[in-house]
């Protein structure tokens, strides 16, 4: 069952006479995986920095695991976090790293040292200290301090930058494995909108320091759906014709009468030959939908 | 609290810096007590021996103790660890308490070598002198010359020498809060913390000879001639007062770097 465990309500913050924040009201539920997604300056960092405590809204609220105020600092135990870069002593080992975020979080399984090693690729790095990791080795470790403490909710500000494209696949698959096996809430800031389209389940838009839209990926891939629009004067015997020639169902007639076919975008010419050899008369013929992108900055209403 | 108290210990354990920071104050140390030596021998000149008044606990504390506010606290802003810490902890007032508590005790450590050169000195009884004010060690190494060895006399010292490290803590208390202003510049925290030291340490007994009223003013902060002249016949309520006073010091610094850390972004 889907539970809130942070809201903000109408969270604004402002440095000086910059308006960096205005409004933000957001929900998250347990168990899924939020994509934040803004151009930069949108604003998406200063929101997870306010949620973490790293800085205090000018206005509005925050609900925390349903606790609000004062008491919300206690609760920013069941956060795990990665923001802009990871909290590393470069002197010391991968191991040693996560030996004292460990201790100041006053975690006892001293196993669970090597256990987050090995699940973010970073077991054979012995006795190589911090400061000579590479960028997306270095996001990996702060992945895994994140992760130290078992967070119930995982907030990761561009957790992929640096990192390799076997890398970037391997934190893919590790957020949605967080996801689904442990239950895991996850708020991840992204540049790259196919990357996050490929594990977010929800999205937020925010831009200039407004939230735009929150979206679920099932609404989301409503709007960026792929299809063939069809018009014609007999959408009943296209409709025949698409099942009995093309095999598929997968189309929808509207009220207008024209037809959306969501199979064979790819393969125009196809269904053009087959409506053509059948004698079904169009009088329309495109190709519709949003790409991702192009959603994102319709959303966002920039040109 | 303890778990970040504890993680700060792991840290420094591993840290060279604090490591070659003791040795340097150990090597201090054992030449400013070479030197007392020297000079109560007739080896040296009091003229050449306050060439060496530098080493003293004095001055060396001071500085050791602004290294230590720049590495502790401004290290932590700068490697983010203070991000890690406060999304652990039960907020920014355990967070600011925590640090205190570290930073006392390491000061503490850090008079250690002051505070063994000492005691043994005091044990040996190899003849010093004081050739500098204002030291409570050295003032113990002289009473060895007259102060004949007891255990009560030794057990006094060893509780003067801990109270004294106390009141280092408590003089050097405004670091503390000066780090959690400047946040990642450690280079600054030092410079400025070190410059004021200094410079209180000299003006309080300048202005102490103004009138009666500042005397007494000065008489209850840490820095106060109670603090560095307690000797074998110093008694117990002075003793307590300045335990007192130092712990008030560095309560009321711990609160005013609450509230000046209570709201301050972290980058």
């Amino acid at each position: 069952m889907a539970n809130t465990i942070l809201k903000t309500e109408n969270i604004s913050k402002k440095y000086g006479s910059n308006q960096v924040l205005s409004n933000v009201s957001i929900t998250l539920e347990n168990g899924k995986i939020y994509g934040l997604i803004g151009v930069n300056g949108a604003g998406k960092t200063t929101l997870m920095r306010q949620i973490l405590g790293l800085s205090v809204p000018t206005s509005g609220e925050i609900e925390l695991f349903g606790k609000r105020g004062k008491a919300i600092s206690k609760e920013r135990s069941r956060l795990g976090c990665l923001i802009e870069s990871p909290g590393l002593v470069l002197n010391l080992t991968a191991k040693q790293n996560l030996h004292l975020h460990r201790v100041m979080h006053g975690i006892a399984d001293a196993d669970v040292e090597d256990r987050l090693l090995e699940m973010v690729g970073l077991s054979g790095t012995g006795k190589k200290k911090a400061k000579d990791f590479s960028l997306g080795m270095k996001q990996r470790l702060g992945i895994a301090i994140a992760l130290l403490t078992n967070p119930e909710l995982v907030i990761l500000d561009e957790p992929i930058n640096g990192l390799d494209p076997i890398g970037v696949v391997e934190i893919r698959e590790l957020i949605k494995k967080l996801c689904d096996e442990k239950g895991m809430t996850i708020l991840i800031s992204s540049h790259n909108l196919p990357e996050l389209y490929q594990c977010a389940t929800d999205y937020i838009i925010i831009d200039h320091g407004e939230i735009k839209e929150q979206i679920t990926l099932e609404e989301l891939e409503e709007k960026c759906k792929h299809y063939l629009r069809i018009e014609t004067p007999d959408a009943a015997k296209l409709a025949e014709v698409l099942e009995s020639k093309l095999g598929t169902t997968n189309f929808k007639v509207m009220p207008d009468g024209s037809v959306q076919l969501f199979d064979f975008t790819d393969e125009k010419e196809k269904v053009t030959d087959v409506l053509f050899e059948n004698g079904v008369k169009t009088t329309g013929f495109s190709l519709m939908g949003e790409t991702l992108e192009n959603y994102f900055i319709s959303a966002v209403g920039h040109k | 609290m303890i778990n970040l108290i504890k993680a700060d210990f792991y840290k420094i354990h591993r840290s060279a810096i604090y490591k070659v920071l003791f040795l340097i104050l150990t090597a201090c140390a054992v030449t400013t007590t070479l030197v007392s030596h020297l000079v109560s021998t007739g080896d040296i000149d009091m003229g050449t021996a306050a060439t060496a008044a530098l080493l003293s606990d004095v001055v060396m504390m001071n500085l050791a103790s602004c290294i230590v506010a720049g590495q502790l606290i401004c290290g932590d802003f700068e490697n983010k660890l203070i991000q890690s810490a406060l999304t652990g902890t039960s907020g920014r007032f355990t967070l600011v308490c925590g640090k205190m508590i570290t930073y006392t005790l390491l000061v503490c450590i850090m008079t250690l070598p002051y505070a063994l050169s000492s005691i043994i000195g005091y044990v040996l009884d190899a003849g010093f002198c004081a050739p500098y004010s204002a030291s409570v060690y050295l003032k113990i190494l002289f009473e060895s010359t007259t102060v004949d060895f007891s255990v009560a006399a030794l057990l006094k010292y060893i509780a003067i020498i801990a109270i004294m490290a106390l009141a280092y803590a408590a003089q050097t208390a405004f670091v503390f809060t000066l780090a959690f202003l400047v946040k990642n510049k450690s280079l600054i925290v030092t410079t400025i913390g070190f410059i004021a030291c200094v410079f209180f340490g000299m003006t309080s007994s300048m202005v102490a000879k103004i009138s009666d009223t500042v005397k007494d003013v000065i008489s209850w902060t840490p820095f106060s001639p109670d603090a560095y002249n307690m000797g074998n016949d110093t008694e117990i309520t002075t003793m307590i007062k300045v335990i007192g006073i130092s712990l008030a010091f560095i309560a009321a610094f711990t609160y005013v770097t609450y509230l000046t850390f209570r709201k301050s972004e972290i980058k």
